[in-house]
């Protein structure tokens, strides 16, 4: 068991027990619901069974990062994240304030996209 | 298939990152973005805590003027979303940015800048959360749950439930990305030898709680997605149907989230009591089957918070809900067994770990009566309730913090604090939190419904709510001296060296605090064949010795002691 | 009543189990904390024992029993409250609007509100002793929810949907019953009376609007 169990087979198995329990859930709905008649199951289903998927995805993509690089690096400038963050912000708030605040927020996200992608275009 | 590891990457002392705001802002050290985390988690706590005081204020007394009612649901919103989306979510996930790294030998987290996105992501949400407050129209009132119609802009027009919509989707991005990075790391950058089985239980509560935001946490974007569509046209969405969507995508995250604010703790109460027992955990194979399970099935159970709307599948969400008593037990075998036969140790950090197991238990058990709708429909939205989630919540998960807290401060900060400053803290919160808390089960038995401004004096409900009010009084007695003893020790600065508890765990084995890579020259990453391997090397080390004075006395060298595999 | 013999039953039961089990972890915790002074006047070092195999599965194992037992118990109440419906001796509308209550009898063109704001004159739901109610909910504008405490029976009433659930008050008297679910900013003062009268007296009370 301590060889067998690796990163990836944690991912999946855990992947798998969430597919067993959107099942059951399957074979709840077609026996009806309480106080109305509602297909209330079906979309509880959905939404399980969309996120069951989810979790294999996830474990594909620990499977498919098998091949590790050890080893450490300084990862270059962490300031666009921040600027990033700011701009998503800021895009937000048009919801309460209106879309000139999107329209403000737009810029700054470029200069976050650029001040990320420029470095690896132009070094 | 590994590349071979360069000898020379691992830096010298000089290389170590130079202080100051900035750096500390647009660190890619994920210790110092755990403690920005945990940290700012902490000022939420002392916000979200001072709104509770107030409220209880409110309440204490029948028909009180404290706050208005509009007051009232702002602070209430405010103190639920924080609590959980600004506190107890950011601390869960911060511990595990800060430890599991350390704790399975890495030298760094998996994607750094993607850990410090995700801090930036949580900072500026809560930013726009409490934004509302100073906004002509206020903040956000329609509780932590923000339910459709009551969300959209025509029965909550105004900034406020606006940015507490933008603000929670920040926020959950925020989560989903330090818990992904924190889960690659656990799953794929581990130290040689340190196989899924030799690692610590927390690092393996960090990993499932990191698939259920994965698994969760999406659906909460969605359910704040449609409450944007519906605050810009509200007309489109009149249909019935999309407020039980909503109420389905909100608890399909809602439901996990209480588990990703639990079951980091129970790793800070695991390690805490294996380290002041003397022992390594027990039971270790069967509490990590049980934390998968436990995950897997709190995925599932989500439709219990809709029992009494007649619009799910009860008899499911019974079952499933029902059925977690299993592995919940199976984490308590591993509790007790622990316990058993141990050395008992009575730090702070170890009373905090103690009073977690049965205050907790209570959360749980209230929480298997009302998976049942029977008892539900009684039960639901009233203060029980309130009750049932407080305990799990601060009874249980920031008790457990506090097991964590006191027994790892020493190792981020590289001081210790005082244990009788920390005594006093246990004292007062324990009191505090079930002088609190109790009288909520009889008040949400006895009808009092939640989410209410005041209730009138023929009701009943001023003793136990005055008493309820006391005791919260006592929990911000208690953070006042947990503040006083972390200023004291900042202050003091007496040195905590690199394992002052004798701990068993790879974070144990560098200095305090550990330097920039975690792990170097002069304390480089231990052979590992166990989930307590700093255990192992001591047992190791007497034995050697005992071997060595046989030898000494019978004239004979004995054979070194054999590696396990 | 189904919803109140459903949970009176119910809750005895589950918290006469939820006691034992607290009771003996507050025993294990205590025990394990006296047999460490005990071992540590015997000299003894802390146990080296790593997991109890057998033990643990065991106990695993009980605890699938208790928990088939308890949703075997859930499943049964549950269906006790929403059987098939009996035939209904009145049907009766409840909308919850912000913030306050009306009730629409059925067949007749009667309707009873009031005035919740202050707890002035709240309105009235009044039934008939011992006869099946069938009260079909709804809402006009946001998520409402019915609950009397008193018979423990709660259900959400929603906008543009009905929820409709049958009740069987035993005897006669005045019951205080309130919103239960977040609606706005009247939430807490959105109460209203449940009052059972003989069937007689229901009757001319539909005629009247008197009682």
């Amino acid at each position: 068991m301590n060889r067998f169990l690796s990163g990836t087979r944690v991912a999946f198995t855990w992947a798998a027990f969430n597919t067993v329990l959107a099942s059951v859930l399957a074979g709840f709905t077609a026996s009806g619901t309480e106080g109305s008649a509602n297909p209330a199951g079906a979309e509880a289903f959905v939404i399980y069974a969309s996120s069951a998927a989810l979790t294999f995805l996830v474990a594909l993509a620990i499977w498919a990062g098998r091949r590790r690089v050890r080893g450490i690096s300084e990862p270059p400038h962490p300031a666009s994240m921040v600027i990033l963050a700011v701009g998503v912000a800021m895009a937000w708030t048009s919801l309460a304030f209106g879309a000139w605040a999107a329209y403000l927020a737009t810029p700054v996200v470029l200069a976050a996209l650029i001040y990320e992608f420029y470095p690896r275009i132009r070094p | 298939m590994t590349a071979p590891v360069k000898a020379a990457a691992y830096p010298s002392p000089a290389d170590e990152d130079r202080d100051g705001l900035a750096q500390w802002l647009l660190s890619t050290d994920h210790k110092r973005i755990g403690l920005l985390t945990i940290g700012t988690s902490l000022v939420m706590f002392l916000f979200n805590g001072a709104l509770a005081l107030t409220m209880r204020s409110q309440l204490a007394q029948p028909e009180m003027h404290v706050l208005s009612p509009q007051q009232y649901l702002q602070f209430v919103t405010m103190h639920g979303t924080g609590m959980i989306a600004l506190t107890i979510t950011p601390l869960a996930i911060g511990l595990g940015v800060y430890l599991v790294p350390l704790q399975v030998g890495a030298p760094r987290i998996a994607a750094p800048r993607s850990t410090l996105l995700g801090y930036w992501l949580y900072a500026l949400g809560a930013l726009l959360l409490i934004g509302g407050f100073v906004t002509p129209t206020g903040g956000a009132d329609s509780s932590w749950w923000g339910y459709t119609p009551l969300s959209n802009s025509i029965y909550s027009p105004g900034y406020g439930q606006s940015l507490w919509t933008g603000g929670v989707f920040l926020v959950a991005c925020g989560a989903i990305l330090q818990g992904a990075t924190t889960l690659w790391t656990a799953l794929r950058m581990r130290a040689p030898h340190v196989t899924m089985l030799r690692v610590p239980v927390f690092t393996w509560t960090s990993i499932v709680t990191s698939l259920m935001v994965l698994a969760g946490f999406p659906a909460l974007l969605l359910a704040m997605g449609e409450i944007a569509a519906e605050r810009i046209d509200p007309h489109a969405f009149a249909g019935n149907g999309w407020n039980v969507l909503y109420e389905n995508l909100f608890w399909f995250y809602g439901h996990p989230v209480v588990y990703v604010m639990f079951f980091p703790f129970v790793g800070c109460v695991a390690e805490a009591l294996a380290t002041f027992t003397g022992r390594r955990y027990f039971a270790y194979r069967g509490t990590v089957l049980a934390l998968l399970v436990f995950a897997a099935g709190s995925m599932s159970v989500w439709g219990h918070h809709m029992f009494a709307t007649g619009q799910q599948v009860n008899d499911y969400f019974s079952l499933t809900s029902i059925m977690l008593a299993v592995p919940a037990g199976v984490e308590y075998f591993g509790f007790l067994g622990t316990l058993w036969g141990g050395r008992l140790r009575y730090t702070t950090s170890m009373l905090f770990a103690l009073a977690f197991i049965p205050q907790f238990l209570i959360g749980g058990l209230t929480g298997i009566l009302i998976a049942n709708p029977a008892l539900d429909y009684q039960l639901n939205n009233s203060y029980f309730i309130v009750a049932h989630f407080h305990y799990t919540l601060f009874a249980g998960s920031v008790t457990g913090f506090f097991a964590g807290f006191y027994l790892w401060f020493p190792k981020a900060t590289g001081y210790l604090l005082s244990e009788r400053l920390g005594k006093l803290h246990w004292l007062l919160m324990v009191t505090g939190a079930n002088a609190t808390f109790i009288p909520f089960f009889f008040l949400g038995y006895d009808g009092m419904p939640r989410w209410v401004a005041t209730y009138p004096a023929s009701s009943g409900f001023g003793t136990p709510s005055l008493i309820a009010s006391i005791g919260a009084g006592i929990i911000g007695l208690s953070f006042c001296v947990l503040i006083w003893n972390v200023y004291g020790s900042v202050r003091a600065k007496a040195p905590a060296g690199d394992n002052p508890w004798q701990a068993h765990t790879l974070e144990w084995a560098t200095s305090s605090p550990p330097p920039r890579f975690n792990f170097d020259l002069t304390h480089p990453v231990p052979r590992v064949h166990s989930y307590a391997p700093l255990f192992d090397l001591r047992q190791q080390a007497r034995q050697r010795k005992q071997e060595t004075e046989r030898g000494q006395r019978t004239g004979r060298r004995e054979p070194p002691g054999k590696d396990e595999a | 009543m189904p919803f109140q013999s459903a949970f009176s039953q119910l809750f005895t039961q589950d918290v006469i189990i939820a006691w034992a089990v607290f009771g003996l972890v507050l025993f294990g915790i205590a025990g394990a904390m006296v047999y460490s002074r005990y071992r540590r006047k015997k000299g003894q070092g802390p146990s080296q024992a790593v997991d109890a195999n057998r033990t643990e599965i065991g106990y695993a194992a009980a605890l699938v029993c208790i928990v088939v037992f308890l949703v075997y118990s859930s499943f049964t109440a549950n269906a006790k409250d929403y059987p098939d419906p009996p035939k209904p001796a009145a049907q009766v509308t409840v909308t919850g609007f912000q913030w306050c209550w009306r009730f629409h009898y059925q067949g007749t063109s009667f309707t009873a509100t009031g005035q919740c704001q202050g707890l002035r004159s709240l309105p009235v739901l009044v039934v008939p002793v011992g006869e099946p109610v069938r009260l079909s909910l709804t809402s006009t504008d946001v998520i409402h929810a019915v609950w009397m405490p008193q018979w423990k029976f709660k259900l959400y009433a929603y906008p543009g949907e009905v929820n409709t659930a049958t009740l069987t008050i035993p005897r006669a008297g005045k019951w205080m019953n309130r919103c239960a679910q977040l609606c706005g900013l009247y939430h807490y003062e959105m109460d209203f009376w449940l009052q059972a009268v003989p069937p007689a007296a229901f009757r001319s009370y539909l005629r009247t609007g008197r009682l």
